[in-house]
């Protein structure tokens, strides 16, 4: 009879429940096994992913397109307010523009009489952004470069702007990139003018909070915030984003980048950073490469 | 093989297929979702409500590996969310015979239990486990939503997909 086959798998035969306990006691230690070993589950994590999403590409991205033009016929209504508020924003942008172009001959200049040779490795690999973590529980984005373009996990990733977060966990075609606003985020950083050092510690909101700093009251609103290089996983000097005062008093970072609509994002070379490998090279000179002490 | 079974196996690769889309959908990079309110988790909603109608169509392997696959993709813990699903639909497909005659309001009544007590497990479970903490509010919420879209789930697949308590197996 046509009923009994249903039944076969089911919750209620012997085979069913058997299915049952493998299915449970597989999925406690798949979990057991990542929290236990966490760095090795996450790697499988991204090869499945690095397998799954790019094959979807096809899909996704006419879907994408379609939301993105429903936004931009939304904003059709208003189009002559915006273009006010562009020719506004233009007419900032000249005399900026303008101050920009005098602190360029300045700078070229200074630098010139000082014989300074800027630091050329920081160079970029752009990617574009394929997916994200689908939900406001963790903030992370997946960007279509990965090893084979020599991406490497920690390397810091920016819009045009600003810093976006850092990259952690690399798969053959892609990487992801945790946000500043991950709770798994902590970055460090200085605040310019006073020169103060604290820590930006992510909790899944668009503006993180500042901590760990030393003296709060130097900290106005509308200060810089940068990276300080601090632990050497991040350059020096990147732009994060202006500090923001909560109405509790707390500070927070109001991210240059735009964190709400990441596109193409940057991710920023760091070779500068010595790799540790034995005490003895904890100075930073290199070691020896190998082809000079077979030489020898 | 018979229509029976046919239907069966159809009815699990619609399963799949739509779970698929609606992880796809939920993970598009779209502007403003790095802050937004969480979408109901479909997957849950469309795993109780099947279970409830036809507890013998999704078996539990089906259910842990679908969502096994979506906890990897959304980045969340792997195989926790899996396991409180799986057992949420065991509770279910048990109650199955006491539900099969009664009004949908108190079918939704216990889908609505099950979702509450997935969700209130897995924020419990944050902490003696030392995951990363998120706060209880979107998880609410998602609660909440996914509670709200079972009716939908409910009427669409009874629509779309023809599974519904009734069903007479020989009138197909």
């Amino acid at each position: 009879m046509a009923k009994q086959h249903g039944e076969e798998d089911g919750y209620a035969s012997a085979l069913g429940r058997f299915m049952l306990a493998v299915v449970i006691l597989f999925l406690l230690a798949f979990f057991l096994l990542w929290r236990i070993d966490s760095p090795r589950v996450e790697r499988v994590r991204m090869e499945i992913i690095d397998r799954v999403i790019p094959n979807f590409e096809w899909a996704t991205a006419p879907l994408t397109a379609v939301t993105e033009l429903a936004g931009s016929f939304q904003s059709y209504a208003r189009i002559y307010e915006q273009n006010q508020e562009l020719r506004r924003e233009l007419l900032k942008m000249k005399i900026w523009e303008e101050r920009a172009r005098q602190f360029e001959q300045e700078n070229a200049r200074l630098l010139d009489l000082n014989n300074v040779r800027l630091d050329p490795q920081n160079t970029f690999v752009t990617g574009v952004v394929l997916a994200d973590s689908g939900g406001p529980f963790r903030q992370t984005v997946l960007l279509n470069v990965g090893d084979r373009d020599g991406i490497q996990d920690g390397w810091a990733v920016m819009d045009g702007l600003g810093l976006v977060g850092r990259i952690s966990g690399v798969a053959d075609r892609t990487s992801r990139v945790i946000l500043l606003g991950d709770t798994a985020s902590q970055i460090a950083v200085t605040i310019a003018p006073s020169g103060q050092r604290a820590m930006i510690l992510g909790d899944n909101s668009v503006l993180p909070p500042i901590e760990f700093l030393e003296k709060p009251d130097l900290i106005r609103a509308g200060d810089r915030v940068f990276t300080s290089g601090d632990g050497g996983v991040f350059p020096q000097g990147l732009l994060v984003g202006q500090v923001v005062q909560s109405s509790t008093g707390r500070l927070r970072v109001n991210l240059a980048a735009d964190i709400q609509r990441l596109e193409f994002l940057r991710v920023v070379r760091n070779t500068t950073v010595p790799s540790i490998e034995t005490p003895g090279t904890l100075l930073g000179t290199r070691p020896l490469a190998r082809e000079d002490v077979d030489g020898s | 093989m018979d229509r029976e079974t046919l239907w069966v196996i159809t009815r699990r690769c619609m399963f799949v297929l739509v779970c698929a889309i609606v992880v796809l959908v939920q993970t598009l990079p779209l502007p403003g979702s790095a802050e937004s309110w969480p979408d109901p988790d479909l997957i849950v909603a469309i795993a109780f409500a099947w279970t409830l109608r036809r507890p013998n169509l999704l078996p539990p392997l089906l259910v842990g590996a679908v969502v096994l696959v979506a906890d990897l993709i959304m980045m969340r813990p792997p195989g926790l969310w899996a396991l409180l699903v799986v057992l949420g639909c065991v509770y279910l497909a048990y109650r199955h015979k006491d539900l099969s005659q009664v009004m949908f309001g108190i079918d939704w009544a216990y889908a609505a239990g099950t979702i509450v007590a997935v969700h209130v497990a897995y924020y419990l479970l944050q902490f003696p486990l030392f995951l990363p903490t998120m706060g209880a509010v979107p998880l609410v919420l998602q609660a909440l939503f996914t509670i709200l879209s079972y009716p939908v789930v409910v009427f669409v697949s009874a629509r779309l997909f023809d599974i519904s308590k009734d069903r007479k197996i020989e009138d197909i």
